[in-house]
């Protein structure tokens, strides 16, 4: 008898575990995720005109102007030696200058900058040292100086383009 | 004087026939044809018999012969045994759409934002259980990823998608209460990589299980 019922619980055993066995299923599939070096960077729009029409009597240089109506946004991943670069489509007239003045979280700001010559051949730095990651809706400050002697300008439209780079 | 005769004795079951001796009268002898499946088996021994019983006796056993055999048909025994039915519990799973390739490139980043993300819903799980209230797990081999890797089960057609997950190699819930029945549901993979982790690759197996919730 005794072996009996031990039989009956062997057997029993052995279905439960055969029930849970057959209980589970899985099914697989490979993923793969890269992720290759980015580099992004947006101005939110155009800043005012720039129009200097006021001075220091007895003193050549005019009254300069400013905007800061603008910023710029950035994401990298590639390193921490990256740095943004400006430059004009054409560089100005002797006797004007423009400014740029970069604001940053994750880099080195260089603060204001000439870049009254900065051409594509001659792109200047403004912000270096920039950490992966990102940075957005860093200010961007233009100032626009004039001598008297240099005489009036018409009205013109200068394209900037900043550049991040390694 | 009673005749003699031999008798043999057959089961249509077993198979098993046995001879047997026994007297009868001469009534009884035109009666006592023991047909097995219309063969007569009887075998006088000695015979007292008048001739004109030994004729009869012969034309009922001609007579008997002509008739057709399963008129005689008997049924010698009967027995039962019992079929034991099993489904055992049956769970299933398939992935289509093969392979998943993320490609995390400048056109999937917004400058700002340090997360990068890319989806993918080319993949569909596939599932049927006989089982009640089972679930489907999912988790990845890679234990230490660069990167996130997020999935959601869209659009089940049975049970309830579980929120949208971070994979890891602990299995978690994709769909719960699923019954028993066959189903589908797409599957949502989000990659997720932060722009200040820099460059790399993962490479996950990810498997999904259906068990008992």
């Amino acid at each position: 008898m005794k072996r009996t019922l031990f039989t009956l619980a062997l057997v029993a055993a052995f279905g439960l575990i055969t029930e849970s066995a057959f209980a589970q299923a899985t099914a697989t599939q490979s993923v793969t995720l890269a992720v290759n070096a980015v580099y992004k960077i947006s101005t939110s729009g155009n800043p005012g005109a720039l129009t200097i029409s006021n001075g220091s009597a007895g003193s050549d240089n005019l009254t300069a102007v400013s905007d800061n109506s603008t910023t710029y946004s950035i994401t990298q991943n590639f390193g921490n030696t990256v740095k943004i670069t400006v430059h004009m489509d054409a560089a100005l007239t002797a006797g004007y200058t423009l400014q740029m003045n970069l604001a940053s979280t994750q880099g080195t700001s260089l603060g204001n900058v000439d870049i009254s010559n900065a051409t594509s051949g001659s792109a200047v730095d403004v912000v270096t040292a920039i950490a992966r990651g990102a940075d957005a809706g860093q200010t961007i400050g233009y100032t626009f100086s004039a001598l008297a002697s240099a005489g009036t300008l018409s009205s013109t439209t200068k394209t900037v383009t900043l550049t991040l780079t390694n | 004087m009673p005749a003699t005769f031999a008798a043999r004795t057959c089961n249509a079951g077993t198979r098993a026939c046995s001879l047997s001796k026994y007297a009868a009268t001469s009534r009884e002898m035109q009666v006592a044809l023991n047909l097995d499946r219309g063969r007569s088996i009887l075998k006088p021994i000695s015979t007292a018999i008048p001739r004109t019983l030994t004729r009869l006796s012969t034309y009922l056993s001609f007579f008997f012969l002509l008739l057709p055999a399963h008129m005689f048909a008997q049924v010698y025994g009967s027995g039962n045994h019992q079929v034991a039915v099993v489904v055992s519990p049956i769970s299933l799973l398939q992935v289509s759409g093969g392979a998943v390739n993320f490609n995390v490139t400048t056109a999937n980043v917004v400058a700002g934002q340090d997360e990068m993300s890319v989806s993918n819903s080319a993949s569909q799980l596939f599932w049927g259980t006989n089982s009640g209230t089972q679930k489907i797990t999912a988790q990845t081999s890679l234990g230490s990823p660069l990167f996130t890797l997020k999935l959601l089960a869209v659009s089940p057609t049975q049970g309830t998608a579980a929120s949208e997950f971070a994979l890891s190699t602990t299995p978690t819930d994709l769909l719960l209460n699923i019954g028993r029945s066959s189903g589908t549901c797409t599957l949502q993979y989000t990659a997720v990589a932060l722009a200040s982790q820099g460059t790399g690759t993962d490479n996950h197996t990810i498997t999904f299980t259906i068990q008992a919730q």
